[in-house]
């Protein structure tokens, strides 16, 4: 069993608790550095999708996961990055460098204007809100004519960086993995800040967070730009993942995707959202391995897949709310004090009083 | 000399007075115990006081000045913490960052720093944690650092509720049934707390409170309040032996 001692303070601040931690999550940081050389393009397109969806769910989990907010239109934001972004490329000429952190922002601002116009709704009403943005920016793009490509779509450029054009597997699942890196860091500094931890005092009693000195509605528009900034910024390098966007890729269907992928992940961590998006990727392979042994009548059906991603999240729901990450923790915990593993270690205890809601 | 200041303060919801023409003063470092029946308003009180409610007249002075201007999020930043009577704890949350959240309103926002983790916040999540380690050691809360608030016991969480309140370095502190739920043995180490909160640290507490064993103990001056009204202030033992008190309690004995 190892037990990890803490023997000065920075140890709960920094990165990593110790050197063991560190070593795991470096050598994890090595072999995805490696992965070129280990697999041939196919497998990298899907892991550059793996982290682009991970960028997403990260956006959605600050939102959702640390400041409480469900948001039912996260793939609206996606689109917006994914848009702006490539019509700055294609008609503007803006260099692919700048694009990103412009798309970004453009993301975040329209992530800041819901934010405010939602600033008192909670649960169900921010969820039809939400919603409702995301099919009025579904329309919009469609008939958006000439400027959006309408509903035909619109071809995406391929990266160039600095001159140098990225076309190759290789060289977009290294851009790809960067910026995922550089995700990773910015959610982790934020859970170990201040902003972080307003919005998670938010999410679990706004009384008594105001009382602390949280500005609620201040903290909830911001985590609505931070969440949409992410959500933007995946949708720019989706876009050259897709080579070509139509507003349908970015319908209720994905942003009900980016929803169930924190869910299953875990709502509210950090490794959820990761381990989410591998789900959400590797689900579609998976059951077309299971498609060969259904009939071909049931197989080729339509629906089947919708069918599936809404059994898993009612299975996650009843059986595992704390998501895949909430599993591994117990497996960890299973082996860490072997034989002694109590399953009631793991269990919630209810909670029956809460103070009538103010307001 | 009086420091927190209640003049005249009322507040209805429809045609019910919740609060109706109170005043009250407390002196600073001293212990201030409201009772009353329930229903008799003494939550409104502080709720009034935390700007969670407008009242409907009168005014609130904290050393001479008007409370009534702030917002609800910056009475923290004149000096005022508090805990609630059903516990309002950050429930996903360790117990860590509880405290570290009561620090909330001595920082100031830096989201590029932050996001980016430089310029000097490293020293700062290092001053949040010293003085939440200070609260830790005051309230004997070692143990449970890092443990998630929703897996400890009721008792420990009453005490991480005072605790998270201490952190924000409060000058009043409003105890919202610092007892209730608990054991006589924690309802005695509670008694011993608020007087070290007072004597020690030198804050000024306000409590409500229904353990008359506690309130004999710490409480310098008591209030009783009913039906949102005045009833009689005093010493513990005049408070209750005063017949308007003993009456909004018991009834008259005649039906």
């Amino acid at each position: 069993m190892h037990i990890s001692f803490r023997k000065s303070y920075k140890q709960d601040i920094r990165l990593f608790r110790d050197g063991a931690q560190a070593t795991w999550y470096l050598s994890l940081l090595v072999l995805a550095l490696a992965m070129p050389l280990l697999v041939d393009g196919y497998y990298l397109d899907e892991l550059s999708f793996v982290f682009i969806y991970a960028i997403a769910g990260l956006g959605l989990m600050v939102l959702t996961g640390f400041s409480g907010q469900v948001s039912f239109g996260h793939a609206a934001f996606v689109a917006i990055g994914a848009y702006a972004h490539t019509i700055m490329l294609t008609r503007y000429g803006v260099p692919w460098l700048l694009s990103v952190p412009l798309a970004t922002l453009i993301s975040g601002a329209a992530g800041l204007a819901i934010g405010r116009v939602c600033a008192k709704m909670h649960g169900l009403y921010l969820a039809i809100a939400t919603l409702a943005f995301a099919i009025i920016v579904e329309r919009l793009l469609g008939s958006g004519g000439d400027f959006t490509g309408g509903h035909g779509g619109m071809p995406v450029p391929d990266i160039s960086l600095i001159g140098i054009d990225i076309s190759e597997s290789w060289q977009k699942y290294l851009v790809n993995l960067t910026i995922f890196v550089a995700v990773l860091l910015v959610v982790r500094n934020l859970t170990r800040t201040r902003s972080g931890r307003a919005m998670i005092s938010l999410r679990d009693s706004e009384v008594s967070a105001r009382g602390l000195g949280v500005n609620i509605a201040f903290f909830r528009a911001y985590a609505f730009f931070l969440s949409a900034a992410l959500a933007g910024l995946a949708g720019t390098l989706l876009a050259h993942a897709f080579y070509f966007l139509s507003p349908e890729s970015f319908g209720m269907s994905e942003s009900i995707r980016l929803l169930l992928m924190i869910v299953v992940g875990g709502l509210g961590t950090i490794h959820g959202a990761v381990l989410g998006a591998f789900f959400i990727m590797l689900l579609p392979t998976a059951l077309s391995w299971f498609k060969v042994l259904l009939p071909s009548g049931i197989a080729t059906s339509g629906g089947l897949d919708s069918l599936a991603f809404g059994l898993i999240l009612v299975v996650f729901m009843l059986l595992e709310p704390e998501g895949l990450y909430g599993r591994w923790l117990k497996i960890h915990h299973y082996f860490n004090v072997f034989p002694m593993y109590r399953r009631r270690s793991f269990q919630r205890q209810k909670t029956f009083l809460k103070t009538e809601r103010l307001k | 000399m009086s420091w927190l200041e209640v003049n005249n303060l009322t507040l209805t919801f429809g045609g019910l007075k919740a609060v109706d023409s109170l005043s009250f003063s407390v002196d600073r470092d001293s212990i201030f115990t409201i009772i009353g029946p329930n229903g008799a308003g003494k939550s409104t009180v502080f709720n009034l006081i935390c700007r969670i409610y407008n009242p409907v007249q009168g005014d609130i002075l904290l050393g001479g000045e008007s409370l009534l201007s702030d917002l609800p999020h910056q009475i923290v930043k004149r000096g005022v913490a508090r805990t609630f009577q059903n516990i309002e704890l950050f429930e996903h949350a360790t117990m860590l960052d509880n405290l570290l959240i009561g620090r909330h309103s001595r920082g100031r926002f830096q989201p590029l720093r932050e996001l980016f983790f430089a310029g000097g916040q490293l020293e700062q999540e290092l001053v949040y944690r010293r003085k939440a380690e200070e609260v830790i050691e005051f309230l004997d809360l070692q143990a449970h650092r890092h443990s998630r608030v929703s897996d400890l016991p009721y008792g420990i969480r009453k005490k991480i509720e005072i605790a998270r309140a201490l952190v924000a370095g409060p000058k009043l502190l409003l105890l919202d049934e610092p007892s209730s739920g608990l054991t006589n043995e924690e309802t005695a180490d509670i008694a011993f707390w608020i007087e070290d909160i007072k004597e020690d640290l030198g804050i000024t507490v306000v409590m409500i409170e229904h353990d008359m064993k506690l309130v004999n103990k710490v409480s310098d001056k008591v209030l009783a309040i009913a039906e949102g009204r005045f009833l009689a202030l005093g010493t513990a033992a005049e408070v209750q032996d005063n017949p308007d008190v003993q009456h909004a309690y018991l009834g008259t004995g005649q039906t």
